[in-house]
């Protein structure tokens, strides 16, 4: 099965369960993997529809017939391939020789991959975006792009980098984006359609008309990524996307994101830094923790860790944790910002530390097991 | 329909709707239209003006070209407003490779046409006073008028006067073609001249006149008067005699001693003019000679009494003022037509000067572009007061050019090296520096350096011209390289706006792809 089928699928369990609001955004998503105008009228009809008769009992009959029609089609399409489409190889950008350095930093991204960037405020993410997309220059090191490009500036416009304050834009957010289309290409026949496609399936198309002024800082944030889809760049590097945004619009945004870079017909890779360790986690194909402008990854075969860490929160002082724990193997235990960071020797296991808590009635507030998260990285 | 041809360009054509160029050329030439009715309203003679004998200045020009200033103030700012609304070169959207040069020249468009209010008014004008009549037609009619101005109240030809050791001998005969005549004969009379004709023209209506006269020529002096009345009757202007009272009044063959005074107009007594003033020369002059008052027929004029002095007023008069007056204009409007060529170079620059201006504030920002007006404001002047000291206090005695042309120097070589810089920048895989600063100074002022170059090398090759004594006086021997520029400068000006347009391009290229160099 490929990855196309196993996606379609997924989308008719969604339907299966009623779950319209994912189906239709998946909808869209195959859609614009069509690249065919036809389709996009015709989804946008279906668009039409659903906000004429938001409840009617026909709306899963009508998705369901689209998603055939979808099917029959691009089940014949081939799908994209998954190039390597940057690396960077021992990169170093030092602004002056006392202040700080980012590097070497050596990266592999593939068409169709996710790669987090993690640390702590000042340890370089932001650099590290600016460098890959070329608005700050490397002071060593190769970095290669796996596109053909005419100049420099040929080079930026296939690489979109959002920062994390964006800017002002002016006019309604359906002029700007058909303004995009327009200059990326589009034909007059494709333009209104491929926008208002790109604004449902960033939930948007209640704010068409809206201005910068009336949008919350969310919306914003989708606004550019509504931008960034007209764009069809070939890497999206994107700063604390996930800032300004509340838990559940977090992880729709996030959700978004693998949707998009992981499309059997347009992949991209994409590039995040954000401090929601957890959930960009559990999005990326590998994170990045930087510390002092120097890398270390996740998944790394070399830094895989054998060894148990648990991150909880008790009610107990440390001492008595420290009885209870160090006969089960605890190499260490340290408190930090109101939660402890248990390390056990590589003998221990998860659920052999639940079964001593729960026989010695140690109080949890919260339990993570953090031996294979980048939060290990904050502590150590 | 704006917004219909705004939707359909944003599709189509992103450029020109980001540009509003449509909105913006139909605004601007709909205004453009209402100055040119203007100017053509303005331009409209009204023949039965009389000359004011104050002197006053028309302050309709001043008006126009103030109240244009404003609304093109006013346009630039509403279309500034909606054309920074989008900058596709700011979020590197892809971009072709003129797609900047043909946006600069857009920019230069508007600009044009919003700088063209008071050049339209005085087109207008200009179209309305050409428009009377052909070229042809008006020197035709200029004739008639300068022929007939023989016959009503005018002055003498004073050239008849003779100037021996240096002083001014007025004499009260003069001889034409062998025959003795008095000064104030007819045949001495002076004639009206117009700009559109030329010198030669105005000689040869006053000799056909005085052959005429000569000749005895009667028909021809009658069809003269005929026509001039006729082309009165044209512009509803009156006469209170026909052609045929006036040459009974003034023809008296052979001397043409007496004559009736013809009134130029309706209202002036005969002595409204003091002719002595024409007389008021720096020479000695001896006025005794004459009796002004033989010029007047007490008896066939009409005598008042005005204030206790005695006033003749012509018993007849023909319109001669008034056609003067109107005529005048016309030959001006086809001689020194309001719309002169240097008007044009002038807004042509001032129109690449503020699409520059407004194009460097596109391809950098805000922050960069005042830092590059402080930055120009403070090195000039330090560079004045620098070229100040040096020309006048430390190099006085050596310096070949004034200290105003050592500051334009200086600022020639400044501009060469920023443009050193910026290759070097655009050249280097390295970070942007300070050109973004550097782009716009460049931007403001390439195009003045071909001009400002040629006015320092005319400065200098005025040093170079010689004078050399002959007999009492001197001689300046010119040399070619200032005599070329004294000839060509204008030219040089001119062709420098072909220049900019042409270097426009490879420098909008270059700015589009320095955009993509790091930051830092």
């Amino acid at each position: 099965m490929n990855e196309f089928k196993k996606q379609f699928n997924e989308v008719r369990e969604l339907l299966k369960f009623d779950d319209y609001a994912l189906v239709v955004k998946r909808i869209i998503d195959f859609t614009l993997d069509t690249g065919q105008v036809d389709f996009y009228k015709k989804t946008a009809d279906l668009l039409d529809w659903l906000d004429d008769k938001p409840n009617s009992a026909d709306t899963k009959q009508k998705l369901d017939a689209l998603l055939d029609d979808l099917y029959s089609y691009l089940s014949t399409k081939p799908l994209g391939e998954r190039n390597k489409i940057l690396e960077a190889i021992d990169l170093k950008k030092a602004y002056s020789p006392a202040a700080f350095a980012l590097g070497p930093v050596n990266i592999e991204l593939f068409e169709g991959d996710i790669i987090g960037l993690v640390g702590e405020n000042g340890n370089g993410k932001t650099t590290l975006l600016r460098l890959l997309c070329g608005e700050l220059f490397a002071t060593s090191g190769n970095l290669n792009y796996n596109f053909k490009y005419d100049d420099k500036y040929d080079r930026r416009t296939k690489l979109v980098y959002i920062p994390q304050r964006t800017d002002t834009w002016r006019g309604s957010m359906f002029e700007n984006l058909v303004f995009t289309a327009a200059m990326y290409g589009y034909s007059p026949d494709e333009n209104h359609l491929i926008v208002q496609l790109t604004i449902a399936r960033l939930g948007l198309r209640k704010y068409r008309q809206h201005k910068w002024k009336d949008l919350s800082s969310g919306y914003k944030m989708r606004f550019e990524l509504a931008r960034m889809l007209l764009r069809k760049p070939k890497v999206l590097l994107i700063d604390e996307p996930l800032a300004n945004l509340d838990i559940l619009a977090q992880q729709t945004v996030l959700e978004d994101f693998r949707a998009i870079a992981k499309s059997p017909f347009r992949p991209l890779g994409i590039i995040l830094s954000s401090q929601q360790l957890y959930e960009v986690e559990k999005t990326s194909d590998q994170v990045i923790f930087l510390k002092h402008g120097v890398q270390k990854n996740l998944y790394d075969a070399e830094a895989q860790q054998t060894q148990l860490v648990i991150e909880f929160e008790s009610e107990w002082s440390q001492s008595m944790l420290n009885d209870v724990l160090s006969h089960f193997g605890l190499v260490s235990l340290q408190f930090n910002g109101g939660t402890y960071i248990a390390t056990f020797n590589d003998a221990t296991t998860v659920h052999s530390f639940l079964q001593l808590v729960t026989e010695r009635q140690v109080p949890l507030a919260y339990f993570r097991d953090i031996s294979n998260s980048t939060r290990r990285f904050f502590v150590s | 329909m704006f917004n219909k041809i705004q939707n359909r360009l944003l599709l189509n054509h992103p450029l020109l709707w980001n540009t509003r160029i449509v909105t913006a050329l139909i605004i601007a030439t709909v205004i453009n239209i209402i100055f040119f009715i203007g100017g053509y309203i303005y331009g409209a003679i009204d023949f039965t003006e009389y000359k004011s004998a104050d002197y006053y200045v028309d302050e309709t020009i001043a008006f126009v070209t103030f109240f244009s200033v404003i609304l093109s103030l006013l346009l630039f700012i509403i279309w500034l407003v909606y054309y920074l609304r989008n900058n596709a070169y700011k979020y590197f959207y892809p971009k072709q490779k003129a797609s900047l040069y043909k946006e600069w020249l857009l920019i230069f468009v508007i600009c044009l046409i919003n700088c063209l209010y008071t050049v339209s008014f005085l087109y207008g004008k200009e179209v309305r006073l050409k428009g009377y009549y052909t070229e042809a037609e008006a020197l035709k009619r200029l004739d008639v008028i300068s022929k007939a101005s023989m016959f009503a109240d005018n002055t003498w030809h004073f050239e008849a006067d003779t100037i021996i050791n240096e002083k001014n001998i007025h004499r009260e005969y003069f001889t034409y073609k062998g025959k003795k005549y008095l000064f104030r004969s007819l045949v001495n009379m002076e004639t009206y001249s117009f700009s559109l004709q030329d010198h030669e023209q105005d000689s040869v209506n006053r000799v056909t006149v005085q052959q005429w006269l000569v000749a005895n020529k009667k028909d021809s002096v009658n069809h003269v008067m005929q026509q001039l009345l006729q082309i009165a009757k044209e512009h509803n202007l009156k006469a209170n005699l026909t052609p045929q009272q006036w040459l009974d009044n003034v023809y008296n063959y052979p001397d043409f001693n007496k004559y009736l005074v013809i009134g130029a107009n309706d209202y002036a007594p005969v002595h409204g003019y003091d002719y002595r003033y024409e007389r008021n020369s720096d020479l000695n002059e001896d006025l005794s000679e004459y009796d002004l008052t033989l010029k007047y027929d007490a008896e066939s004029n009409i005598v008042r009494i005005v204030d206790g002095k005695k006033e003749i007023d012509p018993k007849y008069y023909i319109p001669l003022d008034q056609l003067e007056y109107a005529y005048s204009k016309i030959s001006e409007g086809w001689t020194n037509p309001p719309l002169q060529p240097e008007i044009l170079i002038v807004v042509l620059y001032l129109s690449i000067g503020l699409s520059l201006i407004i194009f460097s504030f596109r391809v950098t920002s805000g922050r960069d572009w005042l830092i590059a007006l402080v930055s120009f404001g403070v090195t000039a002047i330090i560079t004045g007061v620098v070229s100040a000291l040096i020309t006048n206090v430390f190099f006085r005695n050596v310096m070949l050019i004034d200290d105003e042309f050592f500051f334009l120097t200086i600022w020639v070589v400044i501009v060469l090296l920023l443009l050193c810089y910026f290759i070097y920048i655009a050249k280097k895989n390295a970070s942007k520096g300070i050109s973004a600063i550097i782009i716009n100074h460049l931007l403001w002022l390439l195009p003045a350096v071909i001009p400002v170059i040629a006015a320092i090398v005319f400065d200098i090759s005025k040093e170079f011209n010689e004078q050399i004594p002959v007999d009492e006086g001197y001689v300046t021997i010119y040399n070619p390289v200032y005599l070329f520029l004294e000839n060509y400068i204008m030219l040089i000006v001119a062709l420098n706006i072909l220049l900019v347009f042409a270097y426009m391009y490879f420098f909008t290229v270059s700015i589009k792809k320095w955009k993509g160099i790091a930051e830092a």
